[in-house]
């Protein structure tokens, strides 16, 4: 009897273990873009919107690109007073995420007053990217994780498989 | 609470540079083209450095060509294109294009192509830019009626190796090859 109980105790150890190793990447705690968010609430007096099954999303590319894609998050402002502009959201963003972060990306469009700018921080084969979208006062800002690696493997592989 | 097409759009907009166009930092650009940005329907700044130029040859496949330019960026200390859009036509004056060129005049800099084709009409210049008798980059002028693209490509780069990157990067590939189309003029 004592022997079945240490027996259900390993196993639900073992379990314990593997559930917490199992937790995608997406529900992972990203502090970083967390408090970005929330400064930007601050500033311009905005909440950011919940996007539903975002988690889910992310533990799916996580998987379809065998670990190349994780940590999506997206935090998503209507900014109805239209308080954001392109200029005033780029310098704020560069000074909460500091100079670890380089600006590889900057576009815009006259007609729908569309700004886009690409954040990237690199570490090793390891790249995280900040995309902060503007648009007529709406700001969008998607942030993502990316193993350069195994992104890379998984771009070849497809790439192998498209040529067969 | 609605997601909003444009964030999609954004991470696309990743992808393409990362994985498709394989493009894109920010180092001293020699030409100063703010005037351009201010009256342009559409503007792209794409900046690579040493770093993201390693990070972006991961992506390149394994093929022979794609070894080859993993070899070149290898080399590269940075690639910055700058990409003006227009919709009117000629919203650009053949003056301020010469401007420009103008800015490629000192000693440090030779002009090696000057390709222009009348139909479609289309500029294309490529300067390299010599240091201590060694390349040190090369610049890329290419002038179209509807938009004008810059390329400072930074690092011990050769005509042959430009080829080898056009089209990858953001470098355009259609002004690059050595084929001329009928209808073009060496100038």
């Amino acid at each position: 009897m004592k022997n079945l109980g240490m027996q259900f105790g390993v196993i639900l150890a073992t379990a314990a273990v593997l559930a917490s190793t199992m937790v995608p990447p997406a529900l992972a705690a990203d502090l970083e873009f967390d408090a970005l968010v929330s400064s930007i609430e601050r500033r311009y007096q905005v909440r950011h919107e919940h996007i539903p099954l975002l988690g889910f999303a992310s533990f799916c590319a996580w998987i379809y690109t065998r670990g190349g894609v994780k940590g999506l998050r997206v935090a998503d402002f209507e900014d109805t007073d239209a308080r954001i502009s392109t200029e005033d959201i780029d310098s704020f963003v560069q000074g909460k995420l500091g100079a670890s972060w380089n600006v590889i990306l900057r576009s815009h469009e006259k007609e729908n007053k569309n700004d886009t700018i690409i954040y990237v921080r690199s570490s090793g084969d390891k790249f995280v990217m900040l995309i902060a979208e503007v648009e007529k006062g709406q700001l969008s800002l998607v942030k993502l994780r990316v193993n350069a690696n195994s992104l890379s493997r998984w771009v070849n592989d497809q790439e192998r498989h498209s040529e067969k | 609470m609605r997601m909003r097409l444009r964030v999609k759009h954004s991470a696309l907009v990743v992808l393409l540079v990362v994985l498709g166009n394989r493009a894109s930092s920010q180092a001293a650009f020699p030409v100063d083209t703010a005037k351009l940005a201010e009256r342009a329907d559409e503007t792209t700044s794409i900046s690579l450095d040493k770093t993201m130029l390693q990070f972006a040859g991961k992506f390149l496949s394994s093929s022979e060509e794609d070894r080859e330019a993993q070899r070149i960026i290898a080399k590269l200390d940075g690639i910055y294109v700058r990409t003006y859009g227009f919709k009117k036509p000629n919203t650009y004056s053949a003056s301020e294009i010469e401007s420009f060129r103008r800015q490629f005049s000192g000693p440090e800099w030779s002009r090696i192509v000057a390709v222009h084709a009348k139909d479609p009409d289309e500029d294309t210049d490529i300067y390299v830019h010599m240091t201590d008798g060694r390349v040190a980059g090369m610049f890329i002028l290419a002038a179209e009626a509807g938009e004008l693209t810059f390329v400072h490509i930074v690092g011990a780069i050769t005509p042959e190796d430009l080829d080898q990157l056009s089209g990858n990067f953001g470098i355009p590939k259609k002004h690059l090859k050595k084929e001329q189309p009928r209808g073009e003029d060496q100038r």
